[in-house]
């Protein structure tokens, strides 16, 4: 397979998975705050901030309200990871590799796109915005469906599976971190009231809470639920489960040995921490460092197969 | 209701079905019977599937349009043309005496330019355009191949003699169209097929491949054949992928090659870099190398002439085979046929005149209104007038370009192009067209059965262009002895 279309399909996977994520993220940000008392410190302004925004967000907006919040996550052009630019993103690598994809690929994903072009704005009221929201991640489960289900396991499948686990360990660590992050705004008095709704509100937003249930069987609290979303090997959204996936993956690619080194530094990194210490500003931190070693893969997987030959002045333009 | 043939009137043109009112053509007795058995109901539904069919197989073509390229279902006639196979056997015989005076002049130009020399075409008019290559010059590619795929329009007059309006050897395109047409005709008539000889065309993917691989420099079984586009804002784009898909090889953009040290091309793939022997480039000359040609194009591959130059690379077709493929030097192929094959040509051009020419100039002037002017290195239909059918307005703009640059233009009367029944909207009527066989020479030389068949679908028009209203049609070559 050409690198340039390898590339594309990752790329396609995980735009599909961020615009999923991101949905997932909103969705379940608006029911925390809603459980939370009025005047809370919490508000809607951290998610640019965790989504890699916050700049660009209070450069255009003067309003950091749930309104201004949602229209830039869903549909500002300018922010490229809006939930309507991943999927413009995903349509346009699927639509150059349309060869090496089956069929019904190109036309899902060109569908949710004419979806997101003509759904009324997100932004007009709670209910469309709810609506709008179960209809970008049924879409996308779709696709996730019927990738699985019907492509031959080739480097095309390869490709589109290792960036959406990529994508999704990343997303993981960002809805963990809006617990982190929100745990930081509350008063001691606050924290101790809400820190379990909190956790709840994690699990939530990753579909989770029903499989930590039945996994776990225990009470929610911090150090379980951080256990089970990093470090559990069977829950499909935990971190490690997608760094077992990507290595699946990789072992019949060639020249696959940076990629194993960088995820095995990253696993490492994760294992030796001491979940039940970590919380607040030194959660946070520790979940920027594992985005870091995600940042780290990334670059392995594309020196390894998709900057195949190109001279130092090609790389560094 | 359905069709009565009688109401069908080609008006003096020569149709390609039907000869007069009431009377098919022998070859097509079969089908106007078939058609005229269905009812109009039961032809527009066929009409219909077609619709559906390439929708579904995607057959599309891009336009650019209001700032936006918009891919667009491409526009299809159900009810095919047909040539009777021994008349094509002629023609395609006339097409490759053609396509063979064409590469030996263009190696020639390269080489000793003894045909300027011998001033049987002028040397200022050869040197001058704006396709000869310099760089080309004492390059000798594999079997004197310049231009390896070429696509030749003809068209008929009112007698329906075949007269070759202009030869394509840049990078011709439609031929994924011909073979898509059939393959839709086959789901909408089955029938049909089963009831004539109908010589098949899907042997053109295998031939091509073949042509291909007989130019590869290093001689190995399955030499790495790519397909190289300008990309998905091509409207050409569905054919490039659709020619790599069919014939398994790599559908590359600029970016994906690289030219190494050692003067050889490569592709960038997920196992480390392949040596590539054989572009089939979809790209125009002056794109293909950013080295050599425009400094600025993104869209080629630095160091690719310097590769070909070496001989390390075919460049299908070669850089430098555009120099036949102007307008101008289209009125002397006759004579190259004569010089370098001492034959007669098989099939005569359409009769033109040189703007460069004083005498010829000023009768072009005059009589405007009655001649189509076209621009010497233009393609797709664009930058000609249609003299019956301008404005006063546009022909004075003519004029005026044309003194400013005779050498650019030449003009030829108007056409009367041949028609054949067509499906306008509810009912059947002539409109015209052209065709566009395509011709290969590699180590062997290639015709396909018939061609891509163009119509205009405007009442009327002669514009026979996808970009300008045009549709197409399944176009059958019929064995007439076996019937």
């Amino acid at each position: 397979m050409l690198s340039r279309v390898a590339e594309r399909i990752y790329w396609m996977g995980r735009y599909l998975e961020r615009a999923e994520n991101t949905a997932r993220l909103i969705n379940v940000y608006a029911n925390l705050i809603f459980d939370l008392p009025k005047g809370s410190p919490i508000n809607w302004d951290m998610l640019p901030s965790i989504m890699g925004g916050k700049k660009l967000f209070s450069e255009t907006y003067s309003n950091f309200d749930e309104k201004s919040v949602c229209k830039f996550l869903l549909i500002d052009a300018d922010f490229s990871g809006s939930v309507m630019n991943s999927v413009i993103y995903a349509r346009e690598n699927a639509r150059t590799t349309r060869e090496e994809l089956p069929n019904e690929a190109w036309e899902m994903i060109n569908e949710l796109y004419l979806f997101i072009q003509d759904a009324p704005s997100p932004t007009q009221s709670r209910n469309k915005r709810s609506l709008f929201l179960d209809e970008v991640i049924a879409r996308c489960q779709e696709f996730s469906g019927m990738t699985s289900g019907s492509m031959t396991r080739d480097d095309a499948y390869n490709f589109i599976k290792i960036g959406r686990e990529i994508e999704r360990a990343d997303m993981t660590t960002r809805i963990i971190d809006t617990g982190a992050t929100c745990a930081m705004e509350m008063s001691e008095e606050m924290y101790s009231t809400y820190e379990h709704s909190l956790w709840v509100y994690i699990l939530d937003a990753l579909g989770a809470e029903q499989m930590f249930r039945k996994i776990i069987r225990d009470r929610i609290d911090r150090k379980a639920v951080l256990e089970f979303l990093l470090l559990n090997r069977f829950y499909p959204r935990s971190v490690f489960y997608c760094l077992d996936g990507i290595e699946h993956e990789i072992q019949n690619l060639p020249g696959n040995h940076e990629v194993q080194r960088a995820m095995s530094h990253c696993k490492l990194h994760i294992k030796k921490a001491d979940l039940a210490t970590l919380e607040k500003m030194e959660l946070h931190d520790f979940l920027d460092a594992i985005q870091l070693n995600f940042n780290h893969i990334h670059q392995q997987i594309s020196d390894s197969w998709f900057q195949i030959g190109l001279t130092d002045q090609e790389q560094s333009a | 209701m359905s069709i009565n043939w009688k109401d069908y009137d080609p008006n003096g043109f020569y149709d390609e079905l039907i000869s007069s009112p009431g009377h098919p053509r022998k070859i097509a007795r079969t089908l106007t019977k078939y058609l005229q058995s269905l009812s109009q109901e039961e032809l527009l539904n066929r009409r219909e599937a077609a619709e559906i069919a390439i929708k579904a197989m995607g057959i599309t073509f891009t336009v650019y349009s209001e700032g936006k390229n918009i891919d667009r279902a491409w526009p299809f006639d159900i009810i095919p043309r047909i040539i009777p196979a021994n008349e094509w056997r002629k023609t395609s015989a006339g097409l490759a005496q053609r396509l063979t005076a064409l590469n030996l002049f263009i190696d020639d130009l390269y080489h000793d330019q003894k045909i300027l020399k011998d001033k049987v075409v002028p040397a200022e008019l050869v040197l001058k355009s704006k396709n000869y290559r310099p760089e080309c010059e004492g390059i000798s590619p594999a079997f004197g191949a310049w231009a390896q795929i070429c696509g030749t329009d003809l068209v008929r007059d009112e007698k329906g003699t075949f007269y070759v309006l202009e030869d394509n050897l840049r990078v011709p395109s439609g031929v994924s169209y011909m073979l898509e047409n059939r393959k839709v005709t086959k789901r909408v008539f089955p029938e049909l097929f089963e009831h004539h000889n109908i010589h098949p065309i899907g042997s053109y993917i295998d031939q091509l491949y073949k042509t291909l691989a007989s130019l590869s420099p290093r001689k190995l079984e399955f030499p790495e054949v790519v397909v190289l586009t300008p990309g998905i804002y091509n409207s050409a784009y569905f054919e490039h992928a659709f020619l790599a898909q069919q014939m398994g090889c790599e559908l590359v953009e600029g970016p994906d090659l690289v030219v190494g040290d050692d003067d050889c091309v490569y592709m960038r793939t997920i196992y480390g870099l392949k040596q590539v022997d054989v572009v089939y480039r979809r790209i125009d000359d002056l794109f293909l190398d950013p080295e050599v040609f425009n400094p600025d194009s993104v869209l080629g591959v630095p160091g690719l002439m310097r590769a070909w130059r070496k001989g390390n690379v075919a460049l299908a077709n070669a850089p430098g085979a555009g120099v036949a493929d102007d307008k101008v030097i289209y009125t002397y192929v006759p004579d190259m046929i004569k010089y370098y094959l001492d034959e007669d040509p098989l099939i005569p051009n359409v009769p033109s005149y040189l703007c460069m020419e004083k005498s010829q100039c000023d009768h072009v002037l005059a009589n405007l209104h009655k001649l189509v002017v076209k621009p010497a290195n233009e393609s797709g239909g664009y930058g000609m007038l249609i003299g019956p059918k301008s404005t006063k307005k546009e022909r004075e703009t003519f004029a005026q370009l044309i003194k400013k640059n005779p050498r650019n233009y030449m003009a030829q009367p108007t056409l009367s192009l041949s028609t054949s029944p067509t499906i306008c909207g509810n009912n059947i009527e002539p409109r015209h067209l052209d065709l566009r066989p395509f011709i290969l020479q590699g180590e062997d030389m290639y015709v396909t059965m018939g061609g891509l068949t163009r119509v205009a679908l405007r009442k009327g028009s002669l514009v026979v262009n996808s970009s300008q209203g045009g549709g197409s049609k399944d176009t059958w070559i019929i064995e007439t002895e076996a019937s």
